[in-house]
This record gives structure tokens, sequence and C-alpha cells, in this order.
């Protein structure tokens, strides 16, 4: 991919993502992630129930109208984007391969943070800790995120959350938000997301196509898993084949969404073809 | 034909084209292929995970792969094999059998009545039709005619290979069917008429007779003399013991009889025509003298022996191998289809 067709690609997500993020998702972000302390914005006439003990009582004195006091909560929070790129998300059979869904649901997030004037880091991981980008304030570094997010070719194919969030506990000392953007077609990672969710705010958005709950019935076909390279026959026009796979699928499904809810994580799960609107929007809200 | 189509297992066969075997070599090439495209990614889908499926010790569809390979190599292979022309050797003997060009020979049979002479047993015209009909059944690549005589002359069977009709004739065979005698020039001429007509590039008379030639037109040696113009060979056998044989009468008596062979009339004839007197005594003797023949004649059957071009045996490999390659395809379309 050379820069023109890099850059290209870069505004198209901004100019999607960012509509979005101004739009649909400013008073959700904001309100679904909250900041510490409260700072003083303005003061502003008195209209009707306002609350008494919110009056300031100097510049009522002063002007000889009542003005009420406004705060605006401290921002200066610190999101983490943990970023799955192993092969496994190279993966999509609808409009879109699992990684591009991804790419565009950090740049909603970045975009949606740096409104918010908030900082914005980046954990990219495979098997291994690819890349690290540490928060930072400012839109180019978000361009640069989103840049790294598209062009980014990872060194390793397999998948390891936990050694992720073991490397994110590590790094980031401040209590931060921590977003998981994976397939979490993983090994158990459930301690690591516990002592994770202690310390910080972690969200999980599972992101998934759809052949991998429901096979598409294409007849016999030699399925090469990405991760480990290995290639089995399946016969995918077998009802019973299909059945028993989605049976296993939905069960290991449930599994992390218990995961999930024991260790109090906020989880979404996003399909590539239906569209990460809906299901960012119930995750902002029920928090 | 439908024999040749269930007649497939190849190893019994003799193959004409064995250069057709190098065509052999396409079969690791195919092989090949298969593997190259078993371990080329571009057949396979690319997958997020193969975690969710159950793991099977066997996978029934790779396995089918190899036996449908197996099917298609198979099917290949019988294709050359066809191409190599396979035929059985049992089909040679067979072959050669109908379509040798063998000789042509005529029996000249006396059947007067002295050939009820017991001194062959059981009498002289039962021992020479037995004696004749192994020395038949010896030969199954040749033409045979049968000849008998009497007074007259007549033709039994004329020159056939279809030995089974001609035993049958011989079966029939008596005495006394015409005037009483023994014309052995008209037997001898006779045997001649039926040899005009005939290509072989040898042409065999075996004139057997046990009396003096006493009726007829036509003189023994005038009859020779045709013969040898038309380059036919004539075995003379004279048939009986020396002195006298008994012969029945009526009423189940015997009367001794004295045997009169003209050897002298018989040995020229042979002469003349480049062929052997013989003296039969007795039934071995005749039998000996049969095989005598037999041997002399079978040395000229090797020289006609030309270039063998037997029936083909493809049929079986060609429908074979194509079922076995359709097969294939239809397994690998329907059962086996797979993307791409």
């Amino acid at each position: 991919m050379d820069t023109k067709e890099l850059i290209k690609k870069v505004r198209k997500i901004e100019i999607k993502t960012k509509g979005l993020s101004n739009q649909i998702f400013s008073g959700e972000y904001h309100s679904a992630f909250k900041g510490r302390g409260m700072a003083f914005s303005e003061v502003r006439d008195y209209s009707v129930g306002d609350e008494i003990r919110t009056i300031d009582w100097n510049v009522t004195a002063r002007f000889n109208a009542p003005f009420v006091k406004v705060f605006e909560e401290e921002r200066e929070l610190t999101v983490m984007l943990l970023v799955d790129v192993s092969a496994s998300e190279m993966f999509g059979t609808r409009n879109q391969i699992k990684r591009e869904t991804i790419t565009e649901l950090c740049a909603v997030l970045a975009f949606s943070a740096v409104s918010n004037n908030d900082r914005i880091g980046l954990i990219m991981f495979s098997d291994q800790i690819e890349m690290f980008i540490p928060p930072k304030k400012g839109k180019s570094h978000i361009l640069r995120i989103i840049r790294e997010l598209i062009n980014f070719q990872p060194q390793h194919t397999g998948t390891n959350i936990s050694e992720a969030l073991k490397y994110f506990t590590k790094m980031v000392k401040k209590k931060s938000i921590a977003f998981v953007l994976s397939d979490f077609m993983a090994d158990d990672f459930s301690d690591a997301i516990k002592i994770a969710s202690r310390k910080h705010d972690v969200v999980a958005l599972k992101v998934n196509d759809k052949a991998e709950y429901d096979l598409p019935n294409i007849g016999v076909a030699q399925l090469r898993d990405l991760e480990t390279g290995e290639s089995t026959w399946i016969n995918t026009s077998s009802k019973r084949v299909r059945r028993k796979y989605k049976e296993v699928a939905l069960a290991k499904e449930k599994e992390i969404q218990q995961l999930f809810r024991r260790s109090k994580t906020d989880y979404a799960e996003i399909h590539t073809d239906e569209g990460y609107i809906k299901p960012l929007m119930s995750l902002f809200k029920n928090r | 034909m439908w024999s040749n189509l269930v007649d497939i297992w190849p190893f019994g066969f003799e193959y004409v084209r064995k250069e057709a075997f190098w065509f052999f070599l396409v079969i690791p090439l195919i092989i090949a292929w298969y593997i190259y495209q078993q371990r080329s990614n571009f057949t396979r889908i690319n997958f997020s995970s193969n975690r969710n499926f159950a793991k099977k010790k066997v996978n029934w569809i790779a396995l089918m792969r190899h036996v449908n390979l197996a099917l298609f190599v198979i099917g290949v292979s019988y294709f050359i094999l066809a191409l190599a022309r396979p035929h059985s050797p049992v089909d040679i003997d067979d072959y050669k059998k109908k379509n040798i060009e063998g000789i042509d020979i005529v029996i000249s049979m006396d059947v007067s009545q002295s050939m009820l002479a017991e001194d062959l047993k059981p009498n002289r015209l039962e021992a020479a039709k037995e004696v004749a009909k192994s020395f038949i059944e010896d030969r199954p690549t040749d033409r045979i005619g049968l000849v008998l005589y009497e007074a007259e002359a007549y033709t039994q069977s004329p020159m056939t290979t279809d030995h089974e009709i001609l035993l049958e004739q011989l079966e029939k065979v008596q005495t006394g069917m015409v005037t009483p005698g023994t014309a052995i020039g008209l037997g001898l001429i006779t045997a001649v008429n039926r040899l005009r007509e005939s290509d072989a590039k040898s042409k065999v008379i075996i004139l057997m007779t046990d009396g003096l030639n006493n009726s007829g037109d036509i003189q023994p040696m005038e009859a020779a003399e045709i013969a040898k113009e038309m380059g036919v060979t004539v075995y003379t056998i004279g048939v009986g013991q020396d002195g006298a044989a008994p012969m029945p009468v009526f009423g189940g008596l015997n009367m001794n009889v004295p045997v009169e062979i003209d050897e002298e009339l018989l040995t020229d004839i042979a002469i003349m025509t480049g062929g052997k007197y013989y003296r039969a005594k007795n039934k071995t003797e005749l039998k000996h003298i049969y095989e005598d023949i037999d041997q002399l004649e079978k040395s000229k059957v090797k020289v006609l022996d030309f270039k063998v071009n037997p029936p083909e045996k493809y049929y079986g490999f060609l429908v074979f191998g194509l079922l076995l390659i359709v097969g294939y395809k239809v397994i690998d379309h329907t059962l086996l289809k797979h993307i791409p």
C-alpha cells in the first residue's frame, strides 16, 4: 500500500467515523465515561428548576438577579485501544473483514475521545505485543493511530489476549478506559481480564463474522486455519456438521459472555455485516 | 464382445504395443499435481479458526479424495493398457485355429465290402474311421474333406474347417452305399477334383484302399498324373494284413478271404506325386501312418504360419477406464464438490 492510497484510506475512515462520533456518539460517549472531579465552567441565568445550592450568591448579589454556577466534569481520561491484529482478524465473508471493522471502531472511539479532550493510546497484539503507542491528545495523533491500524503487518499469527492485558496493566499505571477489540478466539484469559478490570475500566468489543457461527453451505471445502496454518476438509453441505459447529461456537460464545459478566467487564457484540452503531449505542447507554 | 468387457484383469494378457507403457509416466505426474494442489494454499479457504470443528481421527473427505484420485489413476491406467493392445494368450491359439492358412487335405477312403474284414479291430472300416477321426482332431487349422469310393466315388464332405460337421459325416460312413467294387482311380480323381479350386500352398490326398482297382473309367495312374499336374501330394495307404483276412458273411460266419493289395500301383502313385506309400497291417500301424503324415505335413504348416494378428481385447479396458474416469468426475462434482 503506497502512501497516497494510505492517506486516502485514512481520510475515508476519518470522514465516515468523525461524523458518527460527533453526531451520534458524542453525548453518549461523554456520559458513559465520566471523569473524576468537577471543574467550574461558567455562570448563567437562573431558570426554574435549577438547584438552589448551585446559585452563585456573589454574582447574584452583584447583578441583582439570580445566577447559577455551571460545572463541567474533569475529563483528561486515558483511553487505551487494545487491538487484536492476529491472522484470524483477516477473515470476513460479508462487506468487511474483521480487521476493517475493528479499524473503523477504533477510529470512532478515537474521534469521540479527542472531542471529549481525552488521551488515546494503542496496543496492537497478536500472540505477543506487536506495537505500543502511548496515550496522547490531538488529531494528528489519532490519524497516526488510524494509519498504523490500516497499514500494520503483524509479525505473528496467533492470539494471546492475557499477554496483551498483562502488558497493558504494566504499562498504563493511571486508571484508564481500555477497549479490547478482538474476536476472542484465544486460549483462556480470565485471570488477566479480572486483574485488568480491577484497576481499569475494561470494555470488550467482540467482533465476529457471521460465518463463524453459521457455516455457509459451500460444499466440501478445505478450510485453512489462518492462525495455525493447518488445513482440514469439511463437508459444509452436511447439516449435521453445520449444526455441530454452531453448537460449539455458541457454547464458546456463552462461556466468554459469562466470563465478561463475572469480571464486571462491559461488552458489546459486533458483527461485520450488521454495523456497529447499534451495539455501541446500547453499550454506552447501559453504562 | 460382452465377454471381452468383463475380462479386464490386466495380468493375464499379452500386450502388443509395449511402448504404450511409457504413458504410465503420466501417473506420477498426476499424483505430483494432486499433491501440489493439496499443498498449495490456492485451493484452500482461509478461515479464522478451526477450533470449533470437532476433532476427528479420520477425515473421511480427505480419505475419499485419495480414493477418488485412485479411481482416476486406475482409469487412466486402463486407458493406457487399452492403448497397449491387450490380448490373451488363449486367444492366439483360438485365432490360429480359425485364421491361419492351413493346408488342404482330402481323405479318400475305400468303403467297399472288403473293408468289413476283421484283420484290423473291430474291422477295417471302423479302425480307419477311428484313426481318421483322431487325425482330424489333431489338425484343427486345416481344411479337410472326405471322399468315399466303391465302384463309384462320391464326396461325403467337401473340404471344410468346420471339423465338427466333418466328424459327424465321418461317423456316418458305412459300406455298400453304391455299386460294389473298388475304383481307386475314381476315388483319387474325385479327391483331386475337390482340390481343384483350392489355393492352399500344400494340397494332400490320403488315399486308402484294401484291394485292387477293379472298376471305374479312370485308371489310377491317369488320376495320379492329374494330381501331379495340380501339385497334389498323394499318400497312399494299403490296409490289410498279409495273407488272408477273416471276413463276415451271412449268418455270423467268418470266411477267410485273401488280401490283395496292388502295392506296386500305390507306390507308383505315391512316388509320382511326391508322397509316400504305407502299408497298414493292423490298427496300430495305421495310427502310426497317420501320425507320420501328420508330422510330414506339420512342418509345412509352420512355413505358412504368417504374422499373427489376433483379435483385440481392449474394449473392456477402454470401457472400464472410461467408467472409472467418468465415475471420478461424477464423484468430484457431486459428493466431493468443492470450492474452488
